[in-house]
């Protein structure tokens, strides 16, 4: 075979590879954001976390209760909000200001407060 | 027309060797900072760096006064930002901890440093 | 560990020189073209031989950097004969990918230099050696891929493409110049008049190329340092930039000696006889072959600058007792016209330097003129903008700018330095009072002139002559940034006096000290969290003084959080139980702090007055407005509102605030 023809086919390769590499990145890229996508919103079925917070406000007339909470790991970060309560119990004993450890249950994004106890001190 | 006397004067600076390089040359912040004294136990640790790290190479540990581990051993490099090294802590009991960081960014240069925080009540 | 770094540099080195070398020797003999002289023909086969030395050298030295740089990455020499860790640093790293891409290219270099081939044809034997020079070309320019510019940010692609540029000339430059003078040396012999015009044509070529490759080099090169090093201090201040220095000074004679090639032995070549063309060939053929050995030497240095850390990311030690800024001038407005006049009359000095080297009349006593224009500029306008340095002066403090920095610097500042220089740092202090030399007025604008550097060096070191004592051996160096960063703040509180209650559209000047709170068990955040997200009003409040404006400020805070906006409020008695305390009414659902009040209290009270007091802070970080009252008075919430949908409407148009204090 002649040389030029070598070289030619060598480019031809190489520019082939090039592309297929540049795609398949491309391709894996968006694979992975898909899959981290995925592994963040949380799986079906319920779920129940237990985890500290401070009473900001309670609301029985609405049936809310409004709690600045550490993170929900795979639901939400650490943030101001309100939740349903389970049962209109979960207002007494309680006052705004209290440090509390509180069970939030259920398939989000529908979920309530279950429990909650006063931090002791 | 700033420099010129500067510029004369370069054959002095190069025979001057260079000094230590500062302590934070790869690290731009932490959180918790460097040097810190918090009074709640931090549940994570992170360092902002200030070039991309290589995961495979890049680990960081915290240990107390005695010198035992207080990480979970899981550093690895944050997902969304890869100039952000993130590592679990147990409950820290008040006292000062050290942490120890040992990194590989992406133009193939290791750096390490320590800095300390405190926990207080 | 510091063996096998020596070792590394070594190999780089040698990696770098084969990388480079080879796209010369393949540009060349493109260059030269195909020729069918004995002497030039017998001259390509020894270039070949030499593309296929360096490829072997240039992938036996790939694999011994390979070993090495597994070593330096995992901390241990064993690592290097670890399987396991080799796979880790090959497929695992980025640089790691692009050693095999620049490997699978060099390897197929080496085939195609081996290869036994008939060249029928002028095209066989430009694909041939075009092949060559695309396939070095292409692994020379990987080198960029995982070197310094792959780590810029932002602004990736277009570093890593200018290195990528700088490396492939420097490739085509260097790489030419050995081959040239194999061929000028062979031409100029004995027996080789045969190839004489060829070498003549061959030198003429690379001399056009050579000056634009130049060019290229210069144009990149500046582009790199730019990027790499960004200051005078990093470029005299750090290893980094003294190896560049160095570079560029093995650069000028290789450049002189170029200069010379081109505009008197080139031009002598094509004398009209034998006795005109050979002395020059062979003087140029020596000429060219110092140019390489000088490049040599060059390459060197840049072997080592890849592995030494970028200086934009390396606190610079500045090698003078003295540097320049036009912040003297602050206090000196006569002086400033002065200046800028010598200044211009530098320039002009300069202006004439350069002509004269251009010119072929008169140029000695243009040259004269420049150098005195020169002296007498800068003699006039330097003296003036001097000002005392340190070798500390440009290093940026390893403590960032925050609350809890400047309050702990303030409580030693009152136990260790209010003595002399007064409670409030005016440098009233009944320690100063009779001192010969009187404490230091931490307000004036003066301070403005130093930089944080400065004031560390001295808080460290004293300064002599007068009874500033140095704190180096009973400060921690953290301690000391504190002191730097409170005395930073207090110069802030003197600015911060011009803030207004209103913002001054697109004016963002001040920067806001970042803080960290928490509210009870929730997980800390920090003022730089809302960066570039959220514009916050800081309120320190007391209680209940200020209760019918927190209950204001709840009532619009869903029109504040549908704007971008978000409220944090700091109880001024710190008190832990502040949620409590205000009960049910006025139901607040901003952030409360009740963890890291004081420090957020004890840094803003500097800028603020005793009372209530609230602070606008812009998505960079800058503060942009302050409302403060002894009293918490009523204060329009609309026209707050108003002022937040002003700085929505604001593009940024200076960098974020920085983390640390100059």
């Amino acid at each position: 075979m002649r040389l030029w023809k070598v070289a030619v086919l060598v480019n031809l390769a190489l520019a082939l590879g090039v592309g297929w590499g540049y795609v398949w990145w491309g391709r894996r890229a968006e694979q992975l954001s898909r899959e981290l996508e995925a592994a963040q919103t949380a799986p079906a079925g319920e779920r129940e976390w237990r985890v500290r917070g401070v009473v900001r406000a309670i609301l029985p007339e609405i049936n809310l209760i409004v709690l600045t909470h550490e993170e929900l790991r795979g639901f939400m970060p650490s943030m101001t909000m309100g939740f349903r309560a389970a049962s209109p119990k979960i207002y007494e004993g309680i006052s705004v200001g209290d440090e509390v450890r509180f069970t939030v249950r259920g398939i989000p994004p529908n979920v309530a407060v279950t429990a909650i106890d006063k931090e002791k001190g | 027309m700033k420099y010129p006397v500067c510029l004369l004067a370069v054959l002095v600076a190069l025979v001057l060797s260079a000094a230590g390089t500062g302590a934070h040359a790869f690290l731009d912040r932490a959180e918790p900072r460097v040097g810190s004294k918090l009074k709640a136990p931090p549940p994570e640790l992170r360092l902002y760096f200030t070039q991309e790290l290589e995961p495979a190479f890049s680990s960081a540990k915290v240990t107390n006064e005695s010198g035992r581990q207080v990480d979970k051993g899981d550093s690895h490099v944050d997902d969304g930002d890869r100039s952000v090294l993130r590592l679990s802590l147990y409950r820290l009991e008040p006292g000062t901890y050290k942490v120890n960081w040992r990194i590989l960014s992406v133009d193939t240069h290791v750096t390490e440093g320590d800095f300390k925080f405190r926990v207080t009540l | 560990m510091s063996s096998v770094a020596t070792l590394s540099i070594g190999v780089r080195f040698i990696h770098l020189l084969a990388s480079v070398a080879l796209v010369g020797a393949a540009g060349m003999l493109l260059l030269a073209g195909p020729s069918d002289r004995p002497t030039a023909i017998r001259w390509e086969a020894r270039v070949l031989r030499s593309i296929r030395g360096l490829v072997i050298v240039a992938l036996a030295s790939g694999v011994g950097a390979l070993l090495l740089q597994t070593a330096e990455f995992a901390g241990r020499p064993h690592a290097a004969l670890e399987p396991a860790m080799l796979g880790r640093a090959l497929l695992a790293t980025h640089a790691g990918i692009v050693w095999l891409a620049r490997m699978g290219l060099l390897l197929l270099l080496a085939v195609f230099a081996f290869m036994r081939v008939h060249v029928a044809s002028k095209l066989d034997w430009v694909a041939g050696r075009g092949e060559l020079l695309l396939l070095a070309g292409g692994a020379a320019a990987l080198v960029s891929f995982s070197g310094h510019a792959i780590a810029v940010t932002p602004g990736t692609a277009g570093a890593v493409l200018n290195d990528a540029l700088h490396v492939l000339a420097t490739g085509l430059w260097f790489g030419g110049l050995p081959p040239l003078a194999m061929l000028l040396h062979a031409a100029g012999r004995d027996g080789g008049e045969d190839a004489r015009a060829y070498a003549v044509l061959a030198a003429r070529r690379f001399s056009r190329l050579a000056l634009v490759l130049v060019i290229a080099l210069v144009a990149t090169g500046v582009v790199n340092a730019v990027i790499e090093i960004g200051s005078v201090a990093g470029l005299l201040g750090t290893t980094h930039g003294r190896l560049l220095l160095g570079k560029l000074a093995l650069l000028v004679p290789i450049l002189a000696l170029a200069a010379v090639n081109r505009s008197r032995t080139l031009p002598a070549l094509s004398g009209p006889g034998e006795a005109v063309g050979r002395p020059a060939m062979r003087r140029l053929a020596r000429s060219v072959a110092i140019e390489a050995v000088l490049l040599v030497a060059l390459l060197g240095v840049v072997a080592v600058i890849t592995v030494t850390p970028p200086a934009l990311h390396v606190e610079p030690t500045w090698p003078f007792p003295f540097r320049f800024t036009y912040a003297a001038l602050a206090e000196m407005p006569a002086l400033r016209i002065r200046a800028v006049i010598a200044g211009q009359i530098a320039v002009l000095g300069v202006v004439a330097v350069i002509a004269s080297a251009l010119m072929r009349r008169h140029r000695w006593p243009v040259l004269a003129g420049g150098v005195v224009l020169v002296a007498v500029g800068a003699g006039v306008a330097l003296p003036p903008l001097t000002v005392g340095a340190y070798p500390s002066t440009f290093r940026r403090p390893a403590v960032s700018y925050q609350a809890s920095s400047i309050a702990a610097g303030g409580e030693i500042f009152r136990e260790r330095c209010a003595g002399c220089h007064g409670i409030t740092g005016t440098g009233n202090g009944p320690g100063g009072r009779g001192l010969e030399r009187l404490p230091a007025d931490l307000h004036s604008a003066h301070t403005d002139l130093h930089t944080a550097g400065d004031l560390f060096w001295w808080i460290s070191r004293g300064i002599p002559g007068s009874r500033m004592p140095a704190f180096a051996g009973q400060l921690s160096a953290d301690d000391r940034w504190d002191v730097v960063n409170f005395i930073r703040a207090l110069a802030a509180a003197d600015a911060v006096q011009k803030l207004g209650p209103t913002v001054e559209p697109e004016r963002p000047w001040l920067v806001a000290p970042d803080f960290t709170f928490s509210v009870g068990p929730a997980a800390p955040r920090s003022l730089k969290d809302y960066r570039g997200r959220r514009i916050v009003l800081l309120v320190l409040y007391s209680w209940p003084a200020s209760k019918p404006r927190l209950a204001e400020l709840a009532r619009a805070y869903d029109s504040m959080a549908m704007l971008g906006g978000e409220i944090v409020a700091v109880p001024l008695d710190a008190s832990p139980e502040a949620i409590r305390r205000i009960g049910t009414e006025p139901r607040i659902l901003f952030p409360i702090v009740t963890d890291g009040a004081d420090e957020i209290v004890q840094t803003y009270r500097l800028f603020g007055v005793d009372g209530h007091a609230e602070f606008l802070i812009d998505r960079q970080g800058y503060l942009r407005a302050r409302w403060t009252a002894p009293t918490p008075a009523m204060r329009d919430v609309n026209l707050l509102l108003a002022e937040i949908q002003q700085l929505n409407q604001e593009k940024p148009s200076v960098p974020e605030a920085a983390e640390h204090v100059h």
